[in-house]
């Protein structure tokens, strides 16, 4: 049988795991992956595009460029600009992670030329129509749950922990996620969401990781909404691990900043 | 004919044993069937123009309208408790992700909204409310949201519902999964019984078509039974033995069983349409058998052994029977050329089950008259053919000498009733054709309070991203808040609406900002923020297609024809230079328009049929007067019911313009049978009246029995549970009750004055049986 062109990269980066690693518990497990930031956010600058794609197969194109910044463990600030399509270009997002409260949003929409704080309960929410929502962003759900070790399992070469993930939390919008990380490095190759029906209702999948002052990226990845047929692929065009952000830089005045 | 009635004799078992065989493998081949009733029967057929946007817009929106629905009412909604348990039913239905692609509630539904600088997105409901004060913002947000208002809660707070999108549409789902979608359901509210004040019930599509597929087989369970011991009591009457009753009960029985084998092959469902087909074949079924068998019995007395009585029996009647059944099969086949496949079906079915009628009739009735003893009481059932004889011979000897009056008469009273039927008012419905009842008060309370439950579709098609113009989406504004104005209309939404919800959410929730906003950028960025699932609902990821969602309430066909029509100019006018196509569908579009097509074709098809059995006559008999004869008797009776149809308030719609194909089978035969034998005896040099006299001695008492079994037989309609075939039960009696009288006094009159000279040849075997039988 043919594989998918697009494990190639996933082949040809990083190296394999060692074998005679002691066996890490699942907390230890679990707090690895979520302290890898693999998506660059808490502490990188990075420019990306998405693909979305609905059950029709019509596509379109979202680019945007977004820094952030460790705050705590499990939180962070984080500043998103948007540059296409043409429409979006200036729109900006600004999320502040609480420890104990809310989060805090405020949305920049240049054509209204002023920002607006958004609340409610969001996290369930699409974040800017892809198939991520800002749950899956925030990470809260793997943060604040049950975690058990199920067992190990490779994806294509690479030895993983399969994890599932109890979310705890009241609004969380999944009832169990299974998780497979890569034991070498800890980067989440897949990822199954369930809803609250225990439907399957999103699975995430790493095609490709990058390296960047010795931090792994996963810098191409699909999630797919099973129930919608509805897809969002990622790509992590330029990461950026230099560059160091003052708290000026994660305030609605940096938001509404022109571009 | 007399030479196959010797052989079926002489191998009397032998036939015995091939019909059963051939009985057999009808039965078997009829396990097939399926009843159902699904009202897309009624409008999917090869060459339905409108079918092609009405599956696109399916395929890019789905199907919003085909929801499980639980109809909840209470004093009022937003009521902590009543959120409560609309919160505890959608979170028990969410599990079912098998049965249902998503669920939508008040408690589920997402409301983007702005105060104060603030834009409060997500869910309508973050946390159940415990205070009024809580409740009463709950209510205006959702009051206010045209996305919500009469979607998912009535505007006086009365009513909510919890809407279950069935996994596979309800449009293309089988009742069988659409039972299993209702039974979750059902369980779900089983579990979760409606606190008190508070009344919870299930509704929607699939509850209906479920429902009245039950109503359909419940039908078909009382009906047939009820046909069945009416035509019973109607032979114990005419023949008074069990003879009389069980021979032509056999008889058209194995005709039944094979027609079933037939209509099974043909692959279609047992409809509203086909559930008449065992009703009109075993009424229609019978009346040969009872002209047999009555002649039958005549020749018996006249002291012919049973094979001798049989083959004079069939002498006389198996050629006439053959002609009429011949007629009435061909003016059913004349529904063939129909576009929909259910009134094809129909026409072609009753029509092959006539003629296996008669096959059945000179091949099974005549070894039973052989093979079984002759009834010991035919003297007492001689009695009633003899007190209709006289009956008729009677009423004809009163008018004999005024035909010309009774001609006269006849055509002043057809031309007041045509011009009193003439305006006749077509309108087909859904809701109104439910079973009465739970089922369609239901319906009714639901569109009466929260939506109703036709959907009128605009689908709007454009280049990629073309859904992002402010220009095109004021035009959507515009057709989405025409829509909302019409009386039919209970709620409209469309992305303008979402755009408007969201630029008002932006601008601190000012009523002034519920507009479509200049800048086509911000309509993107506005787009953006919306949750996938709730975007993909009214517009594509690319962006160039769209539509506008209305859903009307069911005043039937006429209503929506007006609506439709005034739409389209609306659509017309807004979308003009923009672009775009815009297209109307939704099934009161479509349906509507193919269904009141359909009537049209039936009430066209009638009139081809009528003409198709007055050109058989002029054929099969050569004669011009014949067929001139054959005109007046049998346009009376359609008259009458079309009078009927007008002077009841039914409009003329699928399930009662059905009268005009069954009415074929009733009409012609008694005119043909009566005629023939007048003329023939002309023929013999019996004087005029005399000879009618004759005519109407032979004809009269068949007739006769054939009127009242028919009646009674489609009498029975009145207890089916559906309106339309209520409303056919009576057509049915009146148009059959017409016939008679029309061919007792205008059919001799006719006669009388046009059948003059015995000019004409008949076909050798009809001449040979006319003539045997005078």
């Amino acid at each position: 049988m043919k594989k998918p062109l697009w494990i190639l990269p996933l082949l040809l980066s990083g190296s394999p795991a060692r074998a005679d690693s002691p066996t890490p518990s699942a907390q230890q497990v679990l707090g690895h992956v979520l302290d890898s930031d693999s998506w660059g956010l808490s502490g990188a600058s990075i420019s990306a595009h998405a693909t979305l794609t609905d059950k029709t197969g019509a596509k379109s194109e979202l680019s945007f460029s977004a820094r952030s910044k460790r705050l705590g463990p499990g939180v962070s600030e984080s500043l998103v600009r948007f540059s296409a399509p043409a429409e979006l270009a200036g729109a900006g997002f600004l999320q502040i992670q609480k420890q104990d409260a809310d989060d805090e949003r405020f949305l920049f929409l240049p054509d209204l030329k002023r920002s607006r704080r958004i609340s409610g309960g969001l996290r369930a929410n699409a974040f800017m129509g892809t198939d991520m929502s800002f749950a899956d962003l925030d990470r809260r759900d793997l943060r604040d749950s049950t975690v058990s070790l199920t067992g190990s399992e490779p994806i294509e070469k690479w030895d993983c922990f399969k994890l599932e993930v109890l979310p705890k939390r009241a609004d969380s919008q999944y009832s169990r996620v299974e998780l497979w990380a890569r034991k070498d490095n800890y980067v989440t190759l897949r990822m199954k969401m369930y809803d609250r029906s225990k439907s399957l209702v999103k699975v995430f999948t790493t095609l490709e990781v990058r390296r960047v002052s010795g931090q792994w990226f996963i810098s191409k990845s699909k999630m797919v909404n099973q129930q919608q047929a509805h897809t969002t692929e990622l790509f992590l065009d330029q990461i950026s691990t230099s560059e160091q952000f003052s708290d000026d830089d994660f305030t609605v005045r940096a938001l509404e900043k022109s571009r | 004919m007399r030479s196959y009635i010797k052989f079926v004799l002489r191998w009397r078992y032998y036939v015995l044993v091939v019909l059963f065989v051939s009985m057999s493998v009808g039965a078997y081949a009829a396990r097939k069937m399926q009843i159902r009733f699904q009202y897309k029967d009624m409008y999917t057929y090869d060459g339905n123009t409108m079918l092609d946007t009405y599956a696109a817009y399916h395929r890019d929106f789905g199907d919003p309208g085909g929801n499980v629905i639980i109809y909840i009412r209470a004093p009022d909604v937003f009521a902590p408790a009543v959120l409560a348990y609309v919160n505890r039913l959608t979170n028990e239905l969410a599990p079912h992700g098998a049965e249902f692609s998503r669920i939508r509630s008040l408690t589920q539904v997402n409301a983007v909204r702005g105060e104060q600088g603030e834009v409060i997105a997500g869910s309508l409901i973050r946390q159940l409310p415990v205070t009024k004060e809580d409740s009463d913002l709950i209510r205006r947000t959702a009051i206010e949201n045209p996305l919500i208002v009469r979607r998912l809660v009535s505007p006086d707070s009365r009513a909510t519902a919890v809407l279950a999108e069935l996994a596979i549409p309800a449009e293309t789902a089988s009742i069988e999964q659409q039972k299993h979608a209702l039974q979750v359901v059902e369980g779900v509210l089983a579990r979760n019984p409606a606190p008190a004040g508070i009344t919870a019930g299930v509704t929607g599509a699939p509850e209906v078509e479920v429902a009245t597929t039950q109503a359909l087989m419940l039908d078909q369970v009382v009906l047939l039974p009820a046909v069945t011991a009416v035509v019973v009591i109607a032979l114990f009457l005419i023949f008074r033995s069990l003879h009389g009753v069980l021979m032509p009960m056999a008889s058209v029985s194995i005709a039944l069983v094979w027609t079933a084998g037939i209509f099974a092959q043909l692959g279609r469902p047992v409809d509203l349409i086909g559930s008449v087909i065992p009703i009109s074949l075993l009424t229609y079924g019978v009346v040969d058998p009872i002209f047999v068998l009555t002649r039958f019995l005549l020749r018996r007395e006249q002291g012919l052994g049973r094979e001798e009585a049989v083959l004079a029996a069939l002498d006389e009647l198996a050629m006439p029977c053959l002609v009429t059944s011949l007629t009435t099969a061909l003016g059913f086949m004349a529904f063939v050329t129909a576009t929909l496949p259910t009134i094809k079906s129909y026409g072609l079915t009753v029509g092959i089950g006539v003629l296996l009628v008669w096959v059945s009739t000179v091949t099974l009735l005549p070894v039973l008259l052989v093979v079984f003893p002759d009834p010991k009481t035919h003297a007492r059932g001689l009695r009633t053919t003899r007190w209709a004889q006289e009956l008729a011979q009677r009423l004809w000897a009163a008018l004999s000498l005024r035909s010309g009056r009774v001609v006269a008469a006849s055509t002043v009273a057809l031309v007041l009733v045509a011009a009193y039927a003439r305006t006749q008012h077509v309108s087909n419905e859904y809701v109104g054709n439910l079973p009465r009842g739970a089922i369609q008060n239901t319906v009714r309370s639901l569109e009466n309070q929260l939506t109703g439950v036709l959907r009128v579709i605009v689908y709007i098609e454009g280049p990629r991203d073309s859904m992002t113009r402010p220009e095109l989406l004021k035009a959507i504004a515009r057709v989405d808040h025409y829509l909302e104005k019409q009386p039919l209309v209970t709620s409209s939404v469309s992305l303008a609406d979402m755009i408007e919800v969201s630029n008002r959410a932006f601008n601190d929730g000012d009523v002034a900002e519920l507009r479509i906003p200049e800048s086509r950028a911000l309509v993107t960025q506005y787009l953006s923020l919306l949750d996938p699932a709730d975007r993909a609902e009214v517009v594509t990821q690319d962006y160039s297609k769209t539509m506008i969602a209305a859903l009307a309430v069911d005043r039937g066909s006429a209503s929506m024809a007006t609506l439709r029509e005034n739409l389209q100019h609306e659509v017309d006018e807004a979308f003009r230079g923009l672009d775009v196509k815009a297209s109307l569908t939704g099934n009161a579009v479509v349906a509507w328009s193919a269904m009141d097509t359909v009537v049209e074709e039936m009430v066209v098809g009638f009139v081809g049929a009528f003409a198709i059995v007055i050109g058989i006559v002029l054929i099969a008999f050569r004669s011009l007067r014949m067929a001139i004869v054959a005109v007046l008797p049998n346009l009376i009776p359609a008259a009458a019911c079309f009078a009927t149809i007008r002077a009841a308030g039914v409009a003329l719609r699928i399930d009662t313009a059905i009268v005009l194909c069954i009415a074929m089978g009733a009409l012609f035969n008694t005119t043909i049978q009566l005629t023939v034998r007048a003329q023939d005896r002309l023929k013999a040099g019996i004087p005029r009246s005399l000879a009618i006299n004759e005519a109407i001695g032979d004809v009269g008492p068949p007739a006769f029995f054939t009127t009242a079994i028919l009646s009674a037989g489609f009498s029975v309609l009145a207890f089916s549970s559906f309106p339309g075939m209520q409303a056919l039960g009576l057509l049915m009696v009146v148009t059959i009750s017409f016939a008679f009288i029309s061919d007792m006094l205008v059919t001799p009159a006719l006669t009388s004055l046009l059948i003059r000279a015995p000019r004409v040849d008949l076909p050798l075997d009809a001449s040979l049986a006319v003539r045997e039988g005078v």
